[in-house]
């Protein structure tokens, strides 16, 4: 009787919704996760002999590296734009998101374009100024180059974060501080960092798995790295067993980053009262407001100006052989598969954060980390997984498919769009929860359990009191996931339909041929795009007035 | 009102893009149908290659035939994932790579069939196709030293096999060892001088580098310039670009190299690899296949397929262009392409082994 | 007999210790209980329970004479008819002072629903303040439009938690007056939890004395205190 009335209580759409969401997320997992417990092969002795270590020893530099600077960057920021009244801080506020818009496979090339022998800088120096300097000095290709590129476009996930969290603290706690005079130095050091640890270990997380998952910066830095090693295995020595037990090693250490973050983040629980006064910002004057906008303008040029800028240079010399009426259709293909793919991700996210968070037992927990395993599976190997549950799928469909027309082929999913569209909701549905799952932290259980007294059962709640609280975090969750399909590149490359092209993959199409200035054009509209999404779901986020 | 706005945007945009999903979904899966009728010929393709010429002849190849090319570009190891997986369910049937080991680790995997014809037979060189007829050449590149006109005096070399003497010692720039064109390179020499031979040359090579390997063969070539170091082992086609690049301070670097082919007065030759063709075991249009693939070999295509990317045309009729003409003629490997494949997985061990990044 | 509570124990899971045990109730119509208590003995998790924010790991619950909650049954929330005060009120911060009123009121239509909400907000004396948004209210003023709303769908059991701790000590004997007039107004079953002895004094039928989870008595306002 007891399980029964378990069963009746917790069985809501929420709850199914949720397992069937992380059932679909999972299945194609599984042949790999199998794979994970076969017994190592002399590729794996010769895998632990000669590279484990390195892989290891330049993973978790550039992770801890560049974690550590993005946090850095980021909190530092979105405290200045949150406390601070400064020339250029309302332009600052959304520019500062913008260097998400550019891939970090790009950013590095551009780098190396800019930094190389045949570089801006060099040829200036050596043309117009006649100096001869040793190129060692501009070589950006190493581990510490990478820690840079890493830096300068991904701390915006710590801002970001950072900065909606704090513009929705309560204005009492800083005048509190301020009133038992501590300056505001000492304010940030013990009422900011620990107050915003939670979203500011949300931002460093996605840093980190980012920055993990990466293929494109390392490979061409020549820095060997886990997902380097992942792909090395696969493809060069052909053993997939060995592959997947790196990718296995790989997702241990993502699952520790995930657990560390949770211990950090300790118990506590900052919610918000229904009496919010938003921080009065603070008038900087002379120095002090020099010293903001000064930060502010390194990290957003670094991040977007100096890279967008030398592109564009690019694009100008190639535009008249490269750029055409098909980039129309590229851009839109990008578009709309990117939206529907977020839609889809932010939904997702929304459904198992509720469940997560009104059934705050074990089982929710485990549901809500589950979200993270396509994150912390290199793209290529997703891919594969994806291939082989679809392909699985067309088989299981195949009686419908006769029935609809006799003679379909038999890979009906697997030749369209859908195969790539799934695949983008596992990879990145990770981006997107973090965002949503953030927003119900701060909104806490009390307006929704206020709703439930007054006679509303879960999903009206949801409609109309979670929803609407909850809109700046769907919002920028669904920003980001949108950003972040745009620039996508593996899965892209790998999963699409006959004769579908997006901006990413012509991208790759020129770099891969080493004709980075051609790939330039490409690069751009993908970054005008991202930036457009910026830009219009800041402005919707920003209206809110809550 | 503002909650509306944003959930009109969100769902207008959902409805869009579903509409946009149903179209775009129902042109790309009725494309790639097996051709039961005649009037829908296809040919699916599986391509490595990204130029834009490979995109306009197959466009001329559609004119002339009436068969339309679908393509799937991406990069080799995973397009081949991709048809292992697929199996006999494919709709691909055509494999094109840009490098013969990946041709033949497709052909290991059971992904390709034997497919021949006279006209393929007399257009591409024996060396130059599989044994079994499993894959055939489409374009030739070489491997070969650049240096730097001004620095280096041609006479000084010689042979791959010289670069490993102490005189070279932090002058030799070379990318990593996670590149298939080394890979290829060191299984050529495996299959010429054995594997013993074959890793001290590797272990060699890594003593003489002049910094880790990291970057492009264009990398390479600039720091060649830069004076990192007086010698970069890379491939002909990336000093065309070089030539042919819209940024003029390139044109500027590649005009100062040099190309120098090795190996020309011993028994073995300059290292050459190709991109290639295969026709997919599971392929539901082999016909249309064969005859894109006798197409693309044809002296017709064989012209603009090369000369667009400064690459060698397999077939022997046609001409090099003359970019590729002034850097000389050259004596290639003369060993059968296959063994590069062959020997690809014994390659990337030894470059492990000998610590080559 | 209008509410029974009957053998009620709760714990949370992997604690060592029940937060309540053994609690058992009745309550007549109308009656207004008063559970006093420590901070952190117990008191807001009873009123959870007759909510159904938490399930109970034993024991009964009826109101009415139907069961809300035993072995076998469970009620969500919203189905029970209860209404409760939260200790910060819980006001949707989106929604203006009207909106939030109207937000309990179901299965009406408009016209009867704005009639209630003028009745309501007339019945805490905030006639002029629909159009506020709940972070232009005093403490106090919030205070009532919490009552406001969570009486306005009628509800047949109003819980209040820890109704008067936000408030300032001057404001706390007046509103405490305000309320009870309200609720003798409406006539309506309350149990309120407090740990002050001065809001049990005034408002309460009866008195529970809560400790550790543990009724220890039961008794009259005036004897108790």
């Amino acid at each position: 009787m007891r399980t029964l009335r378990f069963l009746v209580n917790k069985l809501n759409s929420w709850s199914v919704l949720s397992v069937i969401f992380i059932v679909l997320i999972l299945s194609p997992n599984i042949d790999i996760l199998i794979h994970m417990f076969t017994k190592p092969n002399e590729n794996w002795l010769h895998i632990k002999t000669y590279l484990l270590k390195d892989y290891i020893i330049n993973s978790a530099i550039l992770v801890v590296m560049t974690g550590v600077f993005c946090t850095l960057a980021g909190t530092i920021m979105a405290w200045l734009i949150s406390a601070y009244n400064f020339p250029l801080r309302n332009f600052f506020k959304w520019a500062l998101i913008l260097p998400l818009a550019i891939p970090p496979y790009i950013a590095a090339y551009t780098y190396n374009g800019i930094l190389d022998y045949t570089g801006v800088v060099q040829t200036f120096l050596r043309n117009d100024l006649g100096i001869q300097v040793n190129p060692r000095y501009f070589d950006i290709m190493s581990i510490y180059g990478a820690v840079f590129i890493f830096t300068m476009v991904l701390f915006p996930y710590v801002y970001m974060i950072t900065r909606a969290f704090l513009e929705k603290q309560s204005a009492s706690l800083i005048e509190n501080a301020r009133l038992l005079g501590k300056n505001s130095f000492e304010i940030f050091i013990y009422v900011i960092l620990p107050i915003s640890r939670g979203a500011i270990l949300g931002g460093a997380t996605l840093v980190a798995l980012e920055v993990l998952n990466d293929y494109g910066v390392a490979a061409y830095f020549g820095v060997q790295t886990f997902s380097t090693a992942i792909f090395k295995t696969w493809f060069a020595l052909g053993d997939i067993d060995s592959a997947l037990k790196l990718a296995a090693l790989l997702m241990l250490s993502v699952f520790g980053i995930v657990l560390l973050e949770k211990i950090l983040r300790g118990r506590k629980k900052y919610n918000l009262t229904s009496k919010v006064r938003p921080i009065i910002r603070k008038q900087l004057k002379g120095a002090q407001a020099f010293l903001a906008v000064f930060i502010c303008f390194v990290f957003f040029s670094f991040g977007f100006i100096i890279p967008t800028l030398q592109l564009l240079q690019w694009s100008i010399l190639t535009y008249e052989k490269i750029l055409n009426i098909y980039f129309i259709q590229l851009m839109f293909n990008s578009v709309w598969v990117a939206l529907v793919a977020s839609v889809l991700i932010i939904t997702i996210s929304v459904v198992i954060a509720n469940f997560s968070r009104i059934e705050d037992n074990w089982f929710a927990k485990l549901i809500s980390k589950l979200t993270l395993v396509g994150y912390s599976i290199p793209g290529a190997v997703i891919a594969i997984g994806v291939i082989l549950f679809i392909t699985q799928m067309d088989h299981q469909l195949q009686w419908l498919y006769k029935m609809i027309d006799p003679n379909s082929i038999t890979l009906v999913l697997g030749t369209s769009i859908v195969m790539l569209l799934f695949a983008y909701v596992i990879r990145f549905l990770a981006v997107g929860y973090q965002s949503v799952e953030s927003g119900f932290d701060k909104v806490g259980k009390k307006f929704f359990e206020a709703s439930r007294m007054l006679g509303k059962n879960v999903t009206q709640t949801f409609i109309q009191v979670d929803y609407p609280m909850l809109k700046p975090a769907i919002i920028s969750g669904f920003a980001l996931t949108f950003v972040d399909i745009m620039k996508e590149l593996p899965l892209t490359l790998i999963l699409r339909p006959y004769n579908f092209d997006t901006l990413a993959t012509k991208t790759y199409e020129y770099a891969n041929n080493e004709m980075v200035h051609e790939a330039s054009i490409a690069s751009l509209i993908i970054i005008l795009v991202s930036l457009c999404a910026i830009y219009l779901l800041y402005k919707l986020g920003d209206k809110e007035k809550i | 009102m503002k909650k509306r706005s944003v959930a009109a945007i969100l769902v207008s945009g959902l409805i869009v893009s579903a509409v946009l999903t149903g179209c775009t979904g129902s042109k790309t899966t009725a494309n790639p149908q097996p051709s039961a009728s005649s009037q829908n010929q296809v040919v699916n393709v599986f391509s490595e290659r990204h130029y834009e010429t490979d995109k306009q002849l197959f466009e001329v190849f559609t004119k002339e035939t009436g068969i339309k090319v679908n393509v799937i570009e991406g990069k080799a190891d995973e397009l081949i994932e991709r048809l292992a997986t697929e199996g006999k369910d494919t709709q691909a049937d055509l494999f094109i790579t840009a490098d013969v080991g990946r041709l033949h680790r497709a052909k290991e995997k059971g992904l390709l069939q034997s497919a021949s014809s006279d006209m393929l037979v007399k257009n591409v060189p024996e060396n130059l196709r599989d044994k079994d007829n499993q894959w055939y050449g489409l374009t030739v590149r070489a491997r070969v030293l650049v240096y730097d006109k001004d620095k280096v005096n041609p006479a000084q070399l010689s042979t791959y096999e010289d670069l490993i003497e102490p005189k070279w010692k932090g002058k030799i720039l070379v990318r990593s060892s996670s590149n298939i064109y080394n890979q290829s390179l060191l299984a050529s020499f495996i299959a010429i001088n054995g594997e013993e031979q074959a890793k001290a040359w590797a272990k060699g090579i890594v003593a003489n580098m002049a910094r880790e390997p990291k970057g492009s063969d264009r990398d390479q070539a600039k720091a060649v310039v830069a004076g990192e170091g007086d010698l970069a082992i890379m491939n002909t086609y990336y000093l065309g670009q070089m030539l042919n690049s819209a940024d003029p301070e390139e044109v500027k670097v590649a005009q100062k190299l040099g190309v120098f082919f090795p190996n020309q007065n011993t028994a073995n030759g300059t290292h050459i690899n190709v991109s290639g063709a295969g026709v997919t075991k599971a392929s539901k249009n082999k016909e249309n296949a064969i005859k894109l693939v006798e197409f693309l070999t044809s002296v017709k295509a064989q012209n603009d397929y090369a000369k667009a990317n400064f690459e060698y045309p397999v077939n022997k009729d046609v001409e090099p262009s003359d970019l590729i003409k002034s850097w000389g003629e050259f004596k290639p490997q003369n060993i059968n392409l296959t063994l590069l494949g062959e020997y690809n997985k014994k390659a990337v061990e030894i470059f492990d082994q000998v610590g080559w990044k | 007999m209008f509410i029974e509570i009957k053998g009620l124990c709760f714990r949370y899971p992997k604690a060592p210790k029940a937060v309540i045990e053994d609690f058992s109730l009745t309550i007549e119509q109308g009656e207004v209980i008063c559970i006093l208590g420590e901070s952190g003995g117990g008191k807001s998790t009873v009123l959870r329970l007759v909510a159904g924010l938490e399930v109970p790991s034993k024991g009964r619950i009826r109101i009415n004479d139907i069961t809300m909650v035993d072995e076998s049954v469970f009620v969500q929330p919203e189905k029970r008819g209860v209404g409760m005060v939260f200790q910060d009120y819980a006001l949707f911060p989106h929604m203006t002072v009207a909106e939030n009123i109207r937000f309990g009121l179901n299965k009406m239509s408009n016209k009867e629903k704005d009639h209630r909400i003028t009745q309501m907000l007339d019945l805490v004396s905030l006639g002029d303040y629909k159009k506020r948004y709940p972070y232009e209210l005093s403490g106090g003023q919030q205070q009532r439009v919490a009552i406001a709303r969570t009486l306005a769908p009628k509800p047949s059991l109003l819980l209040l938690d820890e109704p008067f701790s936000n408030l300032d000590a001057h404001l706390r004997g007046k509103i405490r007056e305000e309320i009870k007039i309200i609720l003798r107004q409406t006539n309506i079953t309350v149990i309120f939890v407090t740990h002050d002895e001065e809001d049990a004094k005034s408002m309460a039928d009866r008195v529970v004395i809560l400790k550790e989870g543990k009724i220890i008595d039961i008794a009259d306002p005036k004897l108790v205190c």
